[in-house]
């Protein structure tokens, strides 16, 4: 894009309103000149000085946020993003504050969002952090027109209404029946919704193929609305309120809502900005308390699965940026007990680093690692949505149809077990598992919901073994030429080992490994 | 994943399995969640199987 049209879409802007979009859109096309180069963004910033005098006060405007659209894109920018990250980019939306924060919906919704949005922000330091969003929040979740608005909402009760849930209803009749929820508690959950499928598909498309696009992105959609289903089961185990169901629904839905594999170790902070973004400028305007509580549950939602998030994601992230060995080895193990409250503050908030620990988690652009503490108002609700989570990912069948799918034929060869079960059951020392992960995630599983969590995994292991039967079922119906068998007459992958130096049995084992996620899949609405 | 302490030729087989097991446990972690395997991590699974085969065929 050549400054002339940078320059005619400024001229576009000049002509709205000045609303809290508006200065988005501004921080958004900022970022396209950066694109163009350092020198088409100096002469675009030269003329905003000149043609928003009111935004920018004459001066010359204040460093970029850097997002994908910038130079500094994914991993590179997450460790050198300096003082320039999303941070930056989401205060950006804000209006000059001043007055004393509000506490009821009233005075809220005598603000613009961008009012909200900053003095909630101003709350919150946690909210921060160096890494650069996938795309910019007011491209993800752009304003909607009324007509829009209603085409979106009537789009997600038509889906929700054609997924099935256990026990024979539908998800959408499952939400609209669940005991206390006031209309207006619904309306704001569905209207957050409609906004973060659609969000989803922007992603997707603004990164296309590329890592975090749009094939991640349905998997990230498919996750939320069958997260959805559980947040509804767990808060009905935790016995949680209204208003604490309400604070669930929404962190599950925001919590995943801006997540690829480049901010996946502070996708919490950026689900928690988006949290902001959406709620803020709802109308009528939730309380301070209701956004408060979801972007605190947001945040907290990332200590799970600990061993994973500890020693794969975070782990793996300091040793790419340099950081010594023995700094990395501390961190992780206080990252590994998130709930132990010897690694915790004293506020019992966040998790306690020493100087040089903050320092190396800054490399990847950690501020803190917030945890939930009882005693907090949105307590139950952040660990209902942690618990949501670890039953949608580890106990039911379509999350170990994930893992079914990662395992054997064409996959990495530490993946490649001799039989499908072993990549599900397995207990052996020397093999990753779907039942392992389950147990990673049970450490950070509430007691409320632990009967729940337990119950999902019998359900899987009987699913499991209605597939294993299907699959069976499924070999005996193929021609017996076409079918190989292993030395002792057993059928590769399925009950005999799999020799992955045959290409017969290995042909052999990707259809029937296909045929078992499938069937797993299947199974998750019985 | 803490690096392994010793040489491979001095860990029991036990041992050998039980890292082998931690490392491909982390690796099917960070494929589901579309993060990119740690090539060290990978390069180690590669040799400790390498030494569970050969003492599997001693």
């Amino acid at each position: 894009m050549n400054l002339g049209e940078l320059q005619g879409r400024a001229q576009a802007l000049r002509q709205r309103p000045l609303t809290a979009d508006t200065r988005a859109a501004l921080e958004v096309l900022r970022n396209d000149a950066l694109g163009a180069g350092p020198a088409v963004a100096a002469a675009l910033d030269r003329h905003l000085q000149a043609l928003f005098v009111d935004v920018y006060g004459g001066r010359a405007p204040p460093p970029v946020a850097v997002t994908n659209a910038g130079p500094a894109r994914g991993a590179q920018g997450l460790t050198h993003g300096g003082a320039r990250g999303s941070a930056l980019q989401f205060f950006a939306l804000q209006a000059a504050p001043g007055s004393a924060p509000p506490h009821t919906a009233g005075a809220l919704a005598a603000q613009s969002p961008a009012q909200r949005a900053a003095q909630i922000t101003a709350r919150l330091p946690t909210l921060q952090t160096t890494t650069p969003l996938p795309v910019p929040l007011a491209t993800q979740f752009p304003p909607l027109s009324p007509t829009e608005q209603q085409a979106a909402r009537r789009a997600i009760e038509a889906e929700l209404s054609s997924v099935r849930t256990r026990g024979g209803g539908d998800l959408l009749g499952k939400l609209q029946q669940r005991p206390g929820l006031s209309a207006a508690q619904k309306e704001r959950v569905l209207d957050v919704l409609a906004a973060v499928k659609a969000g989803y598909a922007r992603v997707g498309a603004a990164l296309a193929g590329k890592p975090g696009g749009a094939a991640y992105q349905d998997v990230n959609w498919k996750h939320t609305r069958l997260e959805l289903d559980r947040v509804l089961d767990v808060a009905t185990a935790m016995k949680l309120s209204p208003a604490e169901t309400e604070t669930a629904l929404l962190a599950s839905f925001v919590s995943d809502a801006v997540k690829t594999p480049a901010n996946f170790l502070v996708h919490n902070v950026h689900g928690a900005q988006a949290a902001v973004h959406l709620l803020a400028r709802l109308s009528p305007a939730p309380t301070t308390d209701l956004i408060e509580d979801v972007v605190k549950a947001t945040l907290e939602h990332q200590i799970g699965p600990p061993g994973f998030m500890a020693n794969v994601a975070l782990r793996n992230a300091l040793k790419g940026a340099g950081v010594d060995g023995a700094l990395v080895a501390s961190i992780t193990a206080k990252v590994a007990s998130p709930l132990d409250p010897a690694h915790q503050t004293a506020d019992r908030t966040q998790l306690s680093f020493s100087r040089d620990e903050a320092a190396a988690l800054a490399k990847v652009g950690v501020a803190a690692w917030t945890v939930p503490h009882e005693g907090s108002r949105h307590h139950r609700a952040s660990r209902a949505v942690i618990d949501a989570d670890s039953l949608v990912n580890y106990a039911c069948p379509d999350g170990w149809a994930k893992l079914a799918a990662l395992h054997g034929p064409d996959q990495p060869v530490f993946l490649q077990e001799p039989r499908l079960v072993d990549g599900l059951l397995s207990e052996r020392p020397e093999h990753a598992s779907a039942l392992k992960s389950y147990r990673d995630a049970l450490g950070v599983v509430s007691d409320d919901s632990r009967a729940l969590y337990t119950g999902g995994l019998q359900r899987t292991k009987q699913a499991r073994e209605r597939v294993q039967k299907e699959l069976e079922r499924w070999v005996s119906g193929q021609p017996p030429r076409s079918v190989p068998r292993t030395k002792d007459g057993k059928v590769p992958y399925l009950d005999g080992a799999l020799d992955y130096g045959n290409a017969t049995q290995v042909a052999f084992a990707r259809r029937l490994r296909d045929e078992a996620v499938r069937l797993l899949r299947q199974q998750e609405a019985l | 994943m803490t690096t392994s302490p010793r040489p491979l030729g001095q860990l029991s087989t036990d041992e050998l399995r039980a890292r082998r097991g931690q490392l491909a446990q982390g690796l099917q972690g960070a494929l589901l969640e579309g993060l990119p395997v740690d090539d060290d991590d990978a390069r180690e699974v590669e040799a400790l199987d390498a030494e569970l085969r050969r003492r599997d065929d001693v």
